[in-house]
This record gives structure tokens, sequence and C-alpha cells, in this order.
């Protein structure tokens, strides 16, 4: 064998690392000649899944997506994971990049933003086409919640219905037998349920929100409050922010005297022990939240079944509440949209949904699923609440407008501004992002 | 007479694959190669995005339209906006707390283990775990840490008579706090080039500013600082990039807030780019955080040298 000196070795070496190189920038001709050959033949599918527990990973690993290859056959699908804090991103720069999953799941707030990026497929001929699958399930409302200029550009697969959940033995406690109704009751009960340790809260009569919940934390109670108050976020055009309306300083007046004035909350309010909400672990007499704390405490905390519970909204000028509305997307850089639509139009069929939601204890979008074994009795009284229940408007940068609004209701919150300025500026910074486009 | 005549060599014209296997086989070739893999890398992971983001920051670009030309308005968003101005602020802030203090701590703690005792490769391995261990996990940790009811460090404070303390949602102490957890994770990173620094320092110096009468204290401040200068600027302006750009603490801890107190240039750029998806703004902001870093390292390598010379 030829002899070859050092500098001879690392000339090849370069030279084959060089190769390397320009052999892995340049794109290969392959993987679309795969994805051609495949239109209408079996398919790899992707699939981005962020609401999910244990429990769901479970359900779709073991039962959902096998049956989907059952029915597709030689069709495969790869199921990839993300959490809450970070899918924006990520999904952001996959469709920078140009390298979507097929289907995704989507926020609340996402249809609009969607819609106007381009990058959800319009699903409105797909769906007419399909009437097996039966759209007129979904209620009209949420219809509207993912069609955006009478174009339908998603599917929910969960309606986030969150309302008053109360400790049943600390209202027994201070002398409550019922929960409260409105705004007085409530916070009477909350006055009567509050336990401090001289400055330091044991028990918060109201739990509000807390640090690790994100920078929206504030924002999404707020949003159930302004509601009850009777106020909107935006006008109906969708051209002027309503928050320096009477119904919103109302609100924000509410939960301000809540924290500095009765003292029935703390600000930031008490973090949550792990996988225990504030009022699972006993930390808070009354917190807004949906069907999830039913599903921890039969996963993690059994022993306070019975003792934590729904209750239908509250009423202040009106009887409202919230409902986020989770949805599924077909991306429009999938290079096969019509079997992607297969797969979203089976998780979203209602034997496969029902699947998911009970692993998920969400409350599904579905009427037909209302009635479903797995809607337990509590499950359907956090439902009653969805006759009072508001989505957000269609502006396509909602996110954006949220932030000058935290930011405003933080400042309210820890007394370092009044409501009302606060408000007014909010508003004004929200007014000035509308107006920039 | 015979008469010779000498034809002049006539230069063979070399084949172009002659040529090239010459070339192949020349230095030049082997320099070109070693240098043309570095240099493209730095064309294209660093030159290149540098000059793209100067052009984003002219532009409004929201990824699903193309760059629009906007002048400078984006700039003048910059430094009119009150959020951002405090971004400025908080970024100065956290590295004028963090990379003095740390640095100092690390050169302590250099020296204290630079010296001869039992257990010495223990606590050196112990001050240097911070640096391997992921931020993810360090925030998680740090979050029980700071946690107001079951926190560690408000038990002990407990101790000596100190209420409990909301470490991550208080606006005096988030920064703070902050603050505290970067320099427990760089401590051990700075601490490893320090004990390099003292280890080239000679011997012979050291010991006959010993015979000279200088104490212990004397010779560090006298002898050990001046000759690890060179160090010192090193970890300084290292140190002062990666405070500049701390993102995971903020991110996994606080998210900029409370009240905007820990919304660091860094975390703007994140929420103009992800949150309002304006990637003009964000590279705006970017490019002053480029020229406030490249000042902060000038401003370093001017103090020190000064002090050397």
């Amino acid at each position: 064998m030829k002899k070859i000196n050092r500098r001879q070795f690392l000339k090849r070496t370069a030279v084959g690392a060089l190769g390397f190189t320009t052999v892995g920038v340049i794109r290969s001709p392959f993987q679309t000649q795969f994805y051609s050959l495949a239109q209408g033949e079996a398919v790899d599918l992707t699939l981005m899944m962020v609401d999910y527990s244990d429990p769901v990973k479970t359900a779709l690993e073991e039962v959902i997506i096998p049956m989907f290859v059952e029915e597709n056959p030689g069709s495969t699908v790869t199921v990839n994971y993300s959490d809450w804090a970070r899918y924006n991103e990520e999904m952001t720069t996959a469709f920078a990049a140009g390298v979507t999953p097929d289907v995704f799941q989507g926020g609340a707030v996402w249809s609009p933003q969607m819609a106007r990026r381009g990058w959800a497929y319009p699903l409105t001929d797909l769906i007419a086409a399909d009437a097996d699958w039966n759209w007129d399930d979904f209620p009209p409302g949420i219809q509207s919640d993912v069609t955006v200029n009478g174009e339908i550009v998603g599917v929910p697969y969960r309606q986030d219905l969150r309302t008053l959940w109360y400790r049943k033995d600390m209202l027994e406690a201070a002398g409550f037998s019922a929960p409260p109704t409105n705004w007085d009751e409530f916070l009477e009960v909350a006055k009567a349920t509050t336990v401090k340790n001289g400055d330091q809260f044991e028990v918060e009569g109201y739990h509000l929100s807390h640090v690790s919940d994100g920078w929206q934390r504030d924002w999404q109670p707020y949003l159930i409050w302004l509601e009850q108050a009777g106020g909107q976020f935006l006008s109906d055009d969708l051209t002027k922010c309503m928050l320096d309306q009477e119904p919103a300083l109302n609100a924000l007046q509410f939960l301000h005297d809540l924290i500095h004035v009765h003292k029935v909350t703390s600000y930031p309010g008490l973090e949550p022990q792990g996988d225990l909400q504030v009022i699972v672990a006993g930390d808070a007499a009354m917190q807004f939240g949906n069907a999830d704390f039913e599903r921890i405490i039969n996963l993690y905390a059994p022993d306070q079944a019975g003792l934590v519970l729904p209750t239908l909204p509250l009423t202040g000028a009106i009887q409202a509440t919230h409902a986020w509305v989770n949805k599924f997307f077909v991306s429009s850089q999938s290079k096969n949209p019509e079997r992607a639509w297969d797969l979203l139009r089976f998780l979203t069929r209602a034997d496969v949904l029902e699947i998911y939601s009970a692993a998920n204890n969400n409350t599904p979008p579905r009427q037909s699923l209302l009635e479903a074994p797995y809607m337990s009795e509590l499950h359907r009284q956090v439902l009653a609440a969805a006759p009072y229940a508001q989505t957000f408007p269609q502006h396509p940068n909602l996110i954006g407008l949220f932030r000058p609004v935290t930011e405003e209701l933080e400042k309210a919150l820890t007394g370092t501004k009044d409501p009302e300025k606060a408000l007014q500026d909010a508003t004004k910074q929200v007014n000035l992002i509308l107006e920039d486009g | 007479m015979n008469i010779v005549t000498q034809t002049p060599a006539v230069k063979q014209k070399k084949s172009l694959g002659q040529r090239l296997y010459k070339y192949y086989n020349s230095q030049a070739f082997v320099a070109l190669l070693f240098l043309i893999i570095p240099v493209g890398l730095l064309i294209i992971l660093k030159i290149y995005p540098i000059f793209y983001n100067l052009y984003l920051s002219f532009t409004r670009y929201e990824l699903f339209e193309p760059p629009r030309f906007v002048g400078l308005r984006n700039y003048k968003w910059v430094f009119q906006n009150d959020v951002t101005r405090q971004s400025i602020w908080n970024t100065l802030l956290f590295t004028i707390e963090a990379v003095p203090l740390g640095t100092a701590l690390a050169l302590v703690v250099a020296k204290l283990l630079d010296e001869n005792f039992y257990g010495k490769i223990m606590y050196r391995t112990l001050y240097y775990l911070p640096v391997i261990s992921s931020i993810v996990v360090s925030a998680m940790i740090f979050r029980w840490i700071f946690n107001p009811q079951q926190g560690l460090l408000n038990y002990f404070l407990g101790f000596i008579g100190i209420p409990p303390q909301t470490w991550l949602s208080d606006p005096n102490l988030a920064l703070l706090s902050l603050v505290m957890v970067t320099i427990w994770g760089s401590i051990g990173g700075n601490m490893i080039i320090f004990l390099a620094g003292l280890q080239d320092i000679p011997k012979e110096v050291l010991e006959a500013a010993k015979v000279d009468g200088a104490n212990a204290f004397q010779r560090f401040i006298q002898i050990t600082i001046p000759l690890l200068r060179p160090v010192i600027l090193f970890v300084v302006v290292t140190f002062t990039i990666s405070t500049f750009r701390n993102f995971g603490l903020i991110f996994l801890l606080t998210q900029g807030g409370p009240l905007n107190r820990t919304n660091t240039l860094v975390w703007e750029v994140y929420m103009s780019v992800f949150a309002n998806l304006r990637l003009g703004r964000g590279a705006a902001l970017s490019m002053v955080m480029l020229v406030m870093v490249f000042i902060l390292t000038i401003l370093s390598f001017r103090v020190i040298r000064e002090r050397q010379g």
C-alpha cells in the first residue's frame, strides 16, 4: 500500500470535507421525486401536537395513528411534539424555512393569523365535499371561529371553556352553602375564605395569576372579567381598542380592589405546587379554570375529588366567560394537502376525536360528543358555561396587540399605575398598532 | 566547418489537466483548501447574516410578504419606544451588575483553588459543574429555589429573620435574581480560565516579592492582578458578550417581567420577531445590540490596556 505523507493526508481530508460539505448543502433531488411519486398513493405525513398529555401520547401512538394507518394502507404518520411556550416560534421558523408538518395544532388566536399569512390550507371545498364527516356537528359559534373571510381555515378539536371553580370545603367552612353567582357575592365569599398569616397569604380567596404562567397570565383572567363587565377588547370592525371604555375600567378596578383594597388575592399570586393548580393544592378558594382541573385531580390528587367544583360563570353586567377554541390546520406548504386533509378529517372524526378528548379530558367541539361516556358529571357542569362563552375577535395580529395590554395590566395590578390611566395607555398603544396595520 | 545551430528550447504548453495537477500538488492549493471551509463558513454563518440583518433593519418584514423599505423607521422606533429604551437600560444594568461581580468572584475562587490543599480537585470540579449543567435544568432548579412559598432561599433567610421575598416577581429583585443565577452559572468557566492564567505567572516573581516583605494580599494586588490583565480582559469581554446574549434564563424564569424589569434587548428582539412578527424591528434592535457590545468591548480593552500601560 502506497504510503502518504502528512501533507497529502491533510490535503485529501480537506478535499473530502469540501466534497461532503458541497454535497450536503446542495438540495437533494430525490426527496422531491419521492413526494411527487407518492401523490395519490401511500404517503408519509407529519403531525405536530402541542395540546397533549401523557395519556394523549399513548392514545395517539397506540390507538389513533395505528387506526389511520390501517384505514390508509401504506401511509405512515410521524408525530412530533412541542409545548405552548415555544410553539409559536417553532412554527414560525418552520414556515420560514419551508419545512412544516402537514397537519398541526394551533391556539385560540391562530385562525386569522394563519389566514393572513397564507399558512393555512383552505378547507372549505374539501369540507363541502365530505358530507359524512359532518361539519354541521360543530356549533355555529365554533365554526365561525375558524372561518376567516368566508373561508374555513382550520378544524376545532377542543373548546377550552373556562368558568369559576370553587372549593366546597372552604366555602362551607366560611358559612356558604352555594357558590357565588355575581360579583358582589364573589367578593363576599373571597373575603370570608382568605386566610393570611400577617402579610403572607396562606389561602387566597381568589387566585388571579402566578408568575410561572407566562407573559399573558393577567390578560387571560382579565379577559373573562372584561366580558362579564359587558366590555370587549376591539370594536366590531376591528379598527379600535375598546379598553378605555367604562366596562373595561370596571373590570380592572374590581381586580385592582381585590388585590389592594379587599386583599383577597396576592399579586403575583401563589405558585402551583408542581402539577397541582393553586386551587387543587388547597391554596385558593376560587379560581377560573377549565376541565383540566378534573383531569389533574383524578390523576394526582384523588383525595380532592368532590371538593373542587365548577359553577356557572359569574354575572357582572352580563353573565359571560371566555372560550379558547383550539384547532388543527393543514399547512399550505404541505406537499400532499389532500392527504393531509385525510389525516385531519380522521383526527376530527367523531369516534377519533372522542378518544383524543377522553385522554386529555378535553371539552369536545362536536355536539354529538357532548353525551360521550367519558364526559363526567363535573365535565358537563363545565360545559354548561358554553352558552355564555365568547371567543376572540378575528384580528390577525392578536398576540402583538396583547403585549401592551399585558404590560399596562401589570402596572395597574401592582399598584404602580392608576387603572384608568393604564387602560388609556394600553388603548393608545393598541390603536397605534392597529393603525400601523 | 560544421555550424551547429541551437534552436531555443520551446516552452511546451501544458494541458489544463496538467496545470490543475500541478496546482493540486502546490502549497497554495493546500492553503486554499484549508482556508476555503472556515472562510466559507464565516461568510455564510456570520458575515452574510450580519449584512442581511442590517438590510432587514431598514425594512418592514413579516415573513409572509417581501421586505418593504422603510428607511430609519425601525431605529426611530427603537429609540422612541419606552419599552425598548427600558430594555437597553436593563441590558446595561444586567451587564454592569453581573460582569464585574462575576469576574471578581471567579478570580477569587480561582486564586483560592490555586493553592495547595486537600480536596482541591474536588472543589474545582464542584465549581465547574454549573458550566456543564443544562440551562433549562438550572433554571428549573432556581425556580424552586426562588419559589416564594416553598423555596430554599426564603427558607434559609427565615432563619435570620428575613421575611419571604418574591424573588422573580418583585420588580426590585427580579433582575438581581437573574444576576445571581448568571454569576452562579459562569463562575466555573471563568475560574478555569483564571486558573490557567495564574499557573502561567512565574513563581520567581512571587517569591521575590515575598522575600521583599510583601504579604499575600499585596502580592495578589501588586503582582498577580497586573500579570493577569490579558486574562482578565479576555474574561470581561467574553462574559460581557454572553451576558448580552443571555436569553435562556429570561425565557425560563421571568419572560421579561415583572413590569419589564428583566426585559433585556435580546428578549425584546425575541418578542419583536416571534410575538409580533416584526422582523425589521428585531433586526434594528440586534444592530443596536451589536454596536453596544462593540463599544463595551473597546472600552474594556482601553481600560485594561491603559492600566497595563
